[in-house]
């Protein structure tokens, strides 16, 4: 490092502008997250999640909740790739629905919890004042719940189902998307495009929707690839506690649940499901510490 | 970020050394029936106990649990008690029970020189008063069984007359369980129904604290009439529902004794050298109830309920026919339980007749429905507790019930609340079942009689109750045998209380306690237990 960083240096810079075009764009973005191998390989496990989730009827070689009692408790082999379950029910089957149920809740949590803290978060960062009080005190309230006591408060209020534990979830994580939306307001409002389109005329609402929500974007994209591991997470706790997914529908976490007492005699009832789990969330962790590490304006490219 | 990541990776590793554990079990056969262990303890000690689920109230009057009987084992002594041969043998009565008058009045002698827990002297006052309050307090879960009495009172200071309206053969055994349990005179008066945060009986352990859900702290009473020989200082009985967790804790020695195992964990105990096993066959029966008729609460007069199950016996009947006992044991239950068809269990002290179990018929279901002209699927609702063998039980029968045209619906519940609905009526279905008594009249009667006060499936039928009665006053044991298979099958035949099968006591303990003992009746019995010498 001490011998030439002159010409080093020299060569970076004359090559830079020939190579990349202007940074910033969608394209260098797109690149910088290619080269960037653990994101690459994180984007790609959670497509295969997402497409298993998409086509599940067609993939899935059994009935997911069907059993077959003489095939109980079957370690994996070629008629049950992943073994069976203590009811005879074919594994990958139910991992793959079981799949399906987490990205559905993955999802839809998290688009609940955007639709509901984007514009909480947009008017008290744009209004500040009393909206602002109001809107941060909530959210401190919110937040003074550990995220488990939330959801698994809201899931036992509302009732035990899928449906509801997305609720729930969604609800739990809406505090974090206000706090980052209110952030980000508040540093885009005092610039100086926006102040321009405010002499311009513009009304609150196109100030809103067309300057500052797009130039928040970058941020909440990687709220949104955090948000959806841990909605994976909450959905097979909620589920594993109970509260989630009922039998015999599968979800990761009813099937953790259920192997628990055969650890030692059938392995595999955990192993399969456990590492779905695992997967899937570090799969859209991985990619969102990409996305962050390609979007944060103050980071750069690596 | 990064540690929502680290999280799923841990949970993975766990899992993975779990995997890798089971590599070295091998297979190992339940030896037969083992009720305790002869070894010498020693003095001192605190024994913690597992329970499967937060005993109910501590008031032997209104009690209603298998738990709460294990807490009572150790806390509140009875007039008499059950050995180990299922007889009954005098506890706190000097001898066996005299019958006089034609079986109308009985005369118990109570035994000398005892106190309870909290210095009050134990007499024929108290016992004549513990006998009225179980018979009479409003709520009473012992007022079925203590139906036919019409006064207790005291005929000296150590004799107790009890006075029946016809004569009752099964008061001894039922005198043998918490309708037989006394409560200090001293403790009633002062608490009254709050009795329960209070207790005081005669017993080796004295109540010492509960923490709701959690634990139960009893500690040695030095008033006790046998205290020399009573060896543990302490005894804990904490609730721990999951089988998996229990036998967790035993293994890391944070327990000592599990009770009531299920078969998978009891298989995987056999395989730990530190862990030893008691079972003996089980009094009581495990099945599904259905709701036929409790519209105003369990102990109530049944009224009319609209739902098709209520409405169609064939329904019910369609259902019972949809279920393999054989397959449910061998799938649920590894094959380590029996299949059961009727309430008593061939260990009881009357054992009637064997009850034809009905195979599993699926045409006759589906022709049954059709009969019945209901609309297909018909939607069930079953209330199972949170155990995962309930899970398991609850999804096995929603599988078999599939196939003959019912949608079954499982609502898992904690067990506490499951009791509290099923009292109130507000249920379908649910599983139901009883740990047992040495009498048969103590597994039917509170049941399906009419407004019984565990009838919680509103049953309500003159056949039965003329049996109950008949059962009651028969004296020889071979009329009584054919009075309780005659009831067993009528039973059946109302389908609203399907019994599915019988369990085995199976407690885990580790190996350095000695002196537990596990009878037909299901209870741990901690009075004679220490830690090996």
């Amino acid at each position: 490092m001490t011998a030439t960083p002159d010409t080093v240096d020299v060569a970076a810079v004359s090559a830079a502008p020939a190579a990349a075009p202007r940074p910033g764009t969608l394209r260098t973005r797109l690149r910088a997250l290619r080269r960037n191998r653990l994101a690459l390989t994180g984007a790609v496990i959670a497509a295969v999640f997402v497409l298993a989730a998409l086509c599940a009827p067609l993939l899935t070689p059994y009935d997911p909740a069907g059993p077959d009692f003489d095939a109980a408790l079957a370690p994996p082999s070629w008629a049950h790739w992943l073994g069976t379950d203590d009811l005879g029910r074919d594994q990958l089957s139910r991992v793959i629905y079981g799949a399906r149920a987490s990205m559905q809740v993955g999802l839809l949590a998290v688009v609940l919890a955007f639709l509901i803290g984007v514009p909480l978060g947009l008017a008290a960062g744009y209004y500040g004042k009393y909206a602002d009080s109001a809107v941060s005190r909530l959210t401190d309230t919110l937040l003074a719940f550990p995220f488990l006591v939330l959801a698994v408060g809201l899931a036992a209020v509302l009732g035990p189902s899928l449906l509801n534990a997305t609720l729930a979830i969604g609800i739990s994580q809406v505090p974090a998307v206000i706090r980052i939306t209110r952030a980000e307001t508040l540093r885009l409002k005092h610039l100086d495009y926006v102040g321009a389109a405010i002499v311009n005329g513009g009304g609150d609402g196109t100030v809103l929707a067309r300057h500052i929500l797009p130039n928040a974007t970058s941020a909440l994209i990687v709220q949104a690839t955090v948000g959806i591991p841990a909605a994976i997470i909450g959905e097979a706790l909620l589920s594993f506690l109970g509260l989630g997914v009922q039998p015999p529908a599968p979800s990761l976490g009813v099937m953790l649940a259920g192997a628990q007492p055969f650890l030692g005699p059938a392995p595999w009832m955990a192993v399969f499901p456990g590492l779905a789990i695992v997967a899937a969330t570090l799969a859209f962790n991985l990619l969102g510490d990409g996305l962050r590490d390609v979007l944060d304006p103050r980071g750069g490219t690596r | 970020m990064r540690r929502t990541a680290a999280v799923p990776l841990a949970v993975g590793l766990v899992i993975g050394a779990a995997g890798c554990g089971s590599l070295t079990s091998a297979a190992t056969e339940v030896g037969g029936v083992r009720m305790t262990d002869q070894r010498p303890v020693r003095d001192g000690g605190t024994l913690t106990v597992a329970l499967k689920s937060d005993p109910d109230k501590l008031d032997p009057t209104l009690a209603q649990t298998l738990v709460g009987r294990t807490v009572f084992a150790g806390m509140c002594e009875k007039l008499y008690d059950t050995d180990r041969a299922g007889k009954v043998v005098p506890q706190l009565a000097a001898a066996l029970p005299k019958t006089s008058d034609g079986g109308r009045t009985v005369t118990v002698p109570v035994r000398r020189g005892v106190t309870f827990s909290d210095g009050t002297r134990l007499d024929a006052a108290a016992v004549a008063r513990s006998l009225e309050r179980h018979r009479t307090l409003p709520g009473s879960a012992r007022a079925t069984e203590l139906g036919p009495l019409v006064k207790a009172e005291a005929a000296g200071p150590y004799t107790v007359r009890i006075r029946l309206k016809e004569p009752y053969v099964p008061l001894t055994g039922v005198l043998a369980d918490r309708a037989g349990m006394v409560m200090s005179p001293r403790a009633l008066a002062k608490y009254g129904k709050n009795f329960t945060n209070h207790p005081s009986c005669v017993g080796p352990f004295k109540y010492v604290e509960r923490v709701a859900g959690d634990r139960i702290v009893l500690a040695k009473d030095p008033r006790y009439y046998d205290a020399d020989k009573v060896h543990l200082d302490r005894v804990v009985y904490k609730t721990i529902t999951d089988g998996s967790v229990r036998l967790a804790n035993l293994r890391s020695g944070d327990v000592q004794v599990g009770d009531q195992m299920g078969p998978v964990e009891v298989r995987s105990s056999l395989t730990e050298p530190q862990l030893q096993l008691f079972n003996s066959p089980s009094l009581g029966y495990q099945g599904l109830g259905f709701n036929i008729g409790n519209v105003h609460g369990t102990g109530e007069k049944p009224g009319k309920l609209r739902t098709v199950l209520a409405r169609e016996p064939r329904v019910r009947a369609a259902f019972a026919l949809a279920l393999d006992r054989k397959l449910i044991n061998k799938v649920v239950f590894q094959g380590m339980y029996e299949p059961a068809c009727g309430p008593v269990s061939p260990e009881s002290a009357i054992a009637p007749g064997a009850a034809g179990c009905p195979e599993r018929d699926l045409p006759r279901a589906k022709k049954l429905l059709k009969e019945a002209g209901v609309k297909l699927p018909v939607p069930i609702e079953l209330k199972v507790s949170t155990s995962p063998e309930d899970s398991r039980l609850g999804q096995v029968i929603q599988a078999m019930a599939r196939e003959a045209g019912f949608d079954v619906r499982l609502r898992p519940m904690e067990y506490a609340t499951l009791l509290e609905e099923t009292d109130a009526g507000q249920f379908d279905a649910y599983v139901s079942g009883w740990s047992g008594r040495l009498d048969p009249d103590g597994n039917i009667a509170s049941f399906v009689g009419t407004a019984g006060a565990m009838n919680t499936y509103g049953i309500s039928d003159p056949v039965i109750d003329r049996l109950i009665a008949e059962g009651r006053t028969t004296a020889d044991r071979a009329g009584r045998a054919r009075v309780y298979t005659q009831l067993a099958d009528r039973i059946r035949d109302q389908h609203a209380l399907i019994y599915l099968y019988r369990q085995k006591n199976y407690v885990v303990a580790r190996k350095d306690v000695a002196g537990v003992r596990v009878y037909g009746d299901g209870l741990v019995r901690v009075k004679d237990a220490g830690f090996a010498r």
